[in-house]
């Protein structure tokens, strides 16, 4: 019995996570992710009952500092890598639909 | 008299040697970057040499030999992993994704490194994002394991623990969110040290899943990763997850007897995944804790069987969280797309990311989506909850718990391609203590048959590095004397 995940499966996943695989890749997640969803399923089967889920064990007090204004990141060093800017922006296609 | 640089020398003795005005900060540099050009061809462990930039600040350093005599690592030549930021310099995290990203910042455990007075020779060659157990998944071609170059060197920091293995460089930076410093170091020979969640401030380290990713250290011998340690530990402004608790003196900690110390082994996690020399070797690994004067005794831990799906799914989902920065908008590709924002999203993406980290950021994905949420990511923190509170109870018992640090010794190149779920596998050690957020050390112990090095894993206590690296040091000290190596 195959344990592939259903292709619209795949198909809101990929939306979600701003993916767009082929046909061929789709077929292959499916199939792939399948595979290791089957492998932890495993870990349904433990008796959690009363567990917290978390980490409050790696969890401490916030980091706090006076809320005074210091030197940051300069505009320029920030833009250094940007695929495309101008003004000190860094462009992007539309976002918004025109009216 | 200055000392022999043909042989690879401890990050100690050329420390040593360049305080006490034997040894020039140049000299040192310059061999490892001599001894990088000769290896790469074979090996493949740099993503990029940076030979300039390195002697440029040796030279520096010579310059002013006051300061320089007081530097705890004065001269000695480190290689970072490429998930490390170093500014001006390329860091891609392995990836295409970054193939041309030069970071405007270094990541404090770079800068505390530095200003220890290591000189940075280049960046190390990795799985992409950090995904992966063998370097395989780098977009820049595989790193080759120095045993064996028909070998993978393991992952995801492969290239920090091959330089390393190959003698070019005392100490390498890594990162080990399931056992990318400890598996890698396992397969090459080397020690690796996977410090507590928090020790070392991640402030720099490309994020692949926050609440389990540590820098982490590759070297040859304890007192290296001691020295290390002590550089880079401690808490970060920039970074409010790392431990305000105060750093100890690790490098007189690491001298101190092991005797005494007691050693758990959960026998019933150590089944038929595991390779026969494997389990042969750690039994050996075993007796000599014993003839040390440790005690060595059985413990259980119940729920550590679930530690690779549940690291699988808690990791996924976190990468998911972490990966979606990369959208071709500020920095990194932007890839040719139609015109639309999504459009540029989804081509970016697609082009950037190689297999392994689309499909963990589609496993992520759906781990955390509604209707799965509960019965995947929600379950997977619980049944981590559970392993955290597996190892407390056997510190009530004991002092470290010693498991092999793989299953198996390194595998073939191209072996595991096709199967992700065995890749997975390779994690069965050291995804658990990850998963707590606990200190482990992998530690060399012997090889099989076939010259294959096999690794020790001990795992000990919250901030109980000094722990650790005091009984590997009095193995590898006790390992020396038995081969009879100085």
């Amino acid at each position: 019995m195959s344990q592939a995940l259903p292709e619209r499966e795949v198909e809101r996943i990929a939306r979600l996570a701003r993916l767009a695989p082929t046909p061929v890749e789709r077929r292959r997640l499916a199939e792939e992710l399948g595979q290791i969803l089957a492998f932890a399923a495993a870990v349904a089967s433990v008796d959690t009952s009363g567990v917290e889920p978390g980490v409050d064990w790696l969890v401490q007090e916030p980091l706090e500092r006076p809320d005074q204004p210091r030197p940051s990141l300069a505009a320029d060093a920030a833009l250094a890598n940007a695929p495309e800017h101008a003004d000190g922006l860094v462009l992007v296609p539309r976002v918004l639909p025109r009216d | 008299m200055p000392p022999d640089l043909r042989r690879p020398l401890t990050a100690l003795a050329i420390r040593n040697a360049v305080r006490a005005g034997r040894l020039t900060a140049a000299r040192a540099c310059r061999a490892a970057l001599d001894a990088i050009e000769a290896d790469e061809p074979r090996l493949h462990a740099y993503i990029t040499v940076c030979a300039d930039r390195a002697m440029e600040a040796a030279r520096r350093l010579d310059a002013d030999p006051a300061r320089l005599a007081r530097l705890p690592l004065a001269g000695v030549p480190v290689a970072i992993k490429d998930n490390l930021c170093t500014a001006g310099l390329p860091t891609t995290a392995g990836s295409r994704m970054l193939e041309a990203f030069a970071p405007p910042y270094d990541a404090t455990a770079v800068r505390r490194l530095e200003e220890a007075g290591a000189i940075v020779v280049g960046k190390t060659n990795c799985d992409e994002f950090g995904m992966g157990a063998s370097t395989e998944y780098s977009a820049f071609g595989p790193t080759r394991n120095p045993i064996d170059p028909s070998r993978t060197p393991g992952g995801s920091s492969g290239g920090s623990a091959a330089t390393v293995a190959s003698g070019a460089v005392p100490i390498a930076l890594g990162s080990d969110t399931g056992g990318s410093v400890r598996q890698p170091a396992g397969f090459c020979g080397v020690m690796g040290l996977k410090p507590t969640y928090g020790r070392v401030s991640r402030y720099g380290l490309i994020a692949f899943a926050s609440s389990l990713d540590q820098v982490g250290i590759l070297s040859g011998t304890a007192r290296d990763a001691a020295l290390a340690l002590q550089a880079i530990a401690g808490a970060d402004a920039a970074d409010a997850t790392a431990a305000r608790q105060p750093v100890p003196d690790y490098a007189a900690a690491v001298e101190g007897p092991a005797t005494g110390v007691r050693v758990g082994v959960p026998r019933a996690l150590i089944g038929e995944d595991v390779d026969d020399e494997v389990r042969v070797r750690f039994d050996e690994a075993c007796d000599a804790l014993r003839a040390l004067g440790l005690e060595v005794r059985e413990v259980s831990l119940p729920h550590a069987r679930h530690a690779v799906p549940v690291y699988h799914l808690v990791a996924s989902a976190e990468a998911s969280a972490n990966l979606a920065r990369y959208d071709g908008v500020r920095y990194g590709l932007r890839a040719p797309h139609d015109g639309s924002i999504t459009g540029m999203y989804a081509a970016t993406r697609g082009a950037g990311f190689g297999r392994e980290v689309k499909r963990r950021i589609m496993l992520g994905t759906y781990a955390l989506s509604a209707g799965y949420y509960e019965a995947y990511y929600a379950k997977g923190q619980q049944v981590r909850a559970l392993i955290r509170a597996g190892f407390e109870a056997a510190f009530r018992e004991v002092d470290l718990v010693a498991l092999p640090t793989a299953p198996t010794p390194a595998f073939r190149l191209g072996e595991r391609l096709d199967d992700p779920v065995r890749m997975y596998l390779a994690d069965l050690f050291t995804a658990g203590p990850s998963l707590a957020g606990l200190p482990a050390v992998s530690v060399p112990c012997g090889a099989t048959g076939e010259g294959l090095p096999v690794g020790l894993q001990l795992v000990g206590r919250m901030f109980d590095e000094a722990g650790l690296l005091r009984v590997a040091n009095a193995f590898e000290q006790d390992a020396a004397a038995r081969n009879g190596v100085a």
